[in-house]
């Protein structure tokens, strides 16, 4: 048995790809054996049959392996489909009308926090600069101590109190405003202004602390918009009615924002030119695997809920399996649908990066003379979208003669 | 107030009322965080959660035993990997094969690992006294079944 189960398997992997193995048979068994186990809960027949497999006295082995295999093989092409339905263009249209509101929602908050970040980032900066601006001007007022700026001791206790507040609290992630920063700057200019030349030092440390707090609310307010920028980012200005549609769509603007060329025109010749042996041929194939496996995983589990719910309310006894599969089920879709959200970036970004080595390589098996210029290059591809559109176009293409 | 206490008691034992209200204050809390943050998503997680307490509610329905019925606990030793390997369902219906044709309505088989164990059957009151008749050899058999 092991050994016919093993000629057939390896007269498969000769025809199949490894990208089928892993994007479509993986998750179409790993699928199929979930359901099998949810089969044996309520059905005895399902229960025999699963002793039966681990026993290894199952003479169904090959043909259910064969069985697979051709499952897999008929939803392979149609992860397409399916990922245009995640991502919305196959979208029922009242589905996406009342998916889109939230996106747009959600891309005008991540624009406000966005804008109030950078915002925070200029105050933090306009602080820092105020600061040593009025300190230094302090430094050297002449003569010192001023007359009636108070005792020197009161003073300096005073400001190096409010210095050690300032740093606990913005070490403490507290929220600092203006009035508290300018009260530490008031302080510390009159105790400068107290003191004579001679004891600059102590001051001098005092104030040091100071710009290290400001320094450290500066890098803070840095990182919280360098973040909400890349959040910001995968919500493109066309906003999609879902995550999926918002991150093909913010991956795929990419060849038009640089050469001027749709996605769809541009990366299937791309694709065409890379050789196989090439290693980006390798790592598209794997992000492709990848993505492709987490599109039918997610399929595979909304169906798996959608058909074992209802069963076990009408069939099982306890509802311990139901609840299983209830809560269990969309912690599960949810984990692959990030997985398909993360792996399409991949594959977006291996995307961009082909298109920048191999546009010319398109170029070339197109027999189009090679571009000077990125706006002479960019004239091209719009001609060259323009005229797959099947619209009108203006501008014409030098060709370059191919090889006697 | 005890009255009170007694009907929370009387609720709680019946196994309907805890889930009925355990699945609506998570839709409603889960409705509520949708309403003020104005989230779709928290929106349909309540209306799942509403979905799941029906499921619920029918499984209990379907299995609640019959008005008229009598439970009689049958004792035998089994070992711990016997008892473990016990689900609800599979012992049921492994115990209803074995002792037809008396019509066992439903059986709760244990799900601890205890060494020493019983099994309850609900059967209509009229077969009980039969079964109980039976039990010394019965248990025995039908415990054995639930391997």
């Amino acid at each position: 048995m092991p050994e016919i189960f093993g000629q057939v398997l390896s007269a498969f992997k000769s025809i199949l790809s490894g990208s089928f193995w892993f994007g479509a048979f993986l998750p179409v068994a790993v699928f199929a054996a979930a359901n099998l186990l949810l089969a044996a809960q309520i059905f005895p027949a399902a229960d025999k049959l699963l002793n039966q497999i681990g026993a290894e006295k199952w003479n169904w082995l090959v043909p259910a392996v064969l069985g697979l295999v051709v499952a897999a093989y008929v939803l392979g092409p149609m992860v397409r489909l399916f990922r245009a339905v995640f991502d919305g263009r196959r979208l029922p249209d009242r589905l996406f009308t009342l998916l889109l509101p939230l996106h747009v929602v959600r891309r005008d908050l991540a624009d406000s926090s966005l804008r109030a970040a950078k915002l925070r980032q200029d105050v933090v900066g306009e602080w820092q600069r105020r600061a040593q601006l009025n300190l230094a001007v302090a430094k050297v007022t002449q003569p010192r101590p001023v007359p009636g700026a108070g005792t020197p001791r009161i003073r300096v206790a005073d400001a190096s109190r409010l210095v050690t507040r300032l740093q606990r609290r913005v070490r403490a992630a507290r929220s600092i405003n203006v009035a508290e920063v300018s009260q530490v700057e008031a302080a510390l200019i009159r105790a400068r202004r107290s003191i004579s030349p001679l004891t600059d030092p102590i001051v001098d440390g005092l104030e040091q602390s100071f710009f290290q707090s400001l320094a450290y609310l500066a890098v803070m307010a840095g990182s919280h918009a360098a973040r909400l920028l890349d959040r910001k980012r995968r919500l493109p200005p066309q906003v999609q009615a879902t995550s999926m549609g918002n991150v093909r769509q913010y991956l795929e603007n990419y060849a038009n924002d640089v050469y001027h060329a749709d996605f769809d025109f541009l990366w299937p010749r791309v694709q065409a030119v890379i050789v196989e042996t090439d290693a980006m041929a390798k790592r598209i194939d794997a992000a492709r695997s990848l993505a492709d496996f987490a599109v039918l995983s997610v399929l595979l589990t909304i169906v798996t809920m959608l058909v074992w719910l209802p069963l076990l309310a009408a069939l099982d006894t306890t509802p311990w399996h139901f609840l299983i599969v209830g809560i269990f089920g969309p912690v599960v879709a949810w984990l692959f649908f990030h997985l398909m959200l993360e792996s399409q970036v991949s594959l977006g970004e291996l995307a961009q990066i082909a298109t920048d080595r191999f546009r010319f390589e398109v170029l070339k098996t197109l027999h189009i003379k090679p571009p000077l210029t990125l706006s002479a290059e960019r004239q091209i591809w719009k001609t060259l979208c323009e005229a797959a559109r099947g619209e009108g176009i203006d501008a014409d293409i030098a060709w370059t003669l191919p090889p006697q | 107030m005890t009255s009170f206490m007694h009907a929370i008691a009387a609720m709680v034992a019946d196994g309907f009322t805890p889930t009925i209200a355990a699945g609506v204050a998570m839709a409603l809390i889960l409705w509520a965080i949708a309403y003020f943050r104005g989230n779709v998503p928290g929106g349909l997680a309540a209306v799942y959660c509403l979905l799941l307490t029906a499921g619920c509610v029918v499984i209990f329905y379907r299995n609640e035993p019959l008005a008229g019925t009598a439970s009689i606990e049958l004792q035998a030793t089994i070992s711990r990997q016997q008892v473990r390997d016990m689900s609800g369902q599979r012992c049921a219906t492994l115990m209803q094969g074995k002792i037809t044709p008396l019509p066992v309505r439903r059986v709760v088989c244990p799900p601890g690992a205890a060494a020493e164990s019983t099994a309850t059957l609900d059967v209509p009151s009229d077969q009980a006294g039969a079964l109980l008749a039976a039990s010394q050899t019965l248990s025995i058999t039908a415990l054995a079944a639930c391997q």
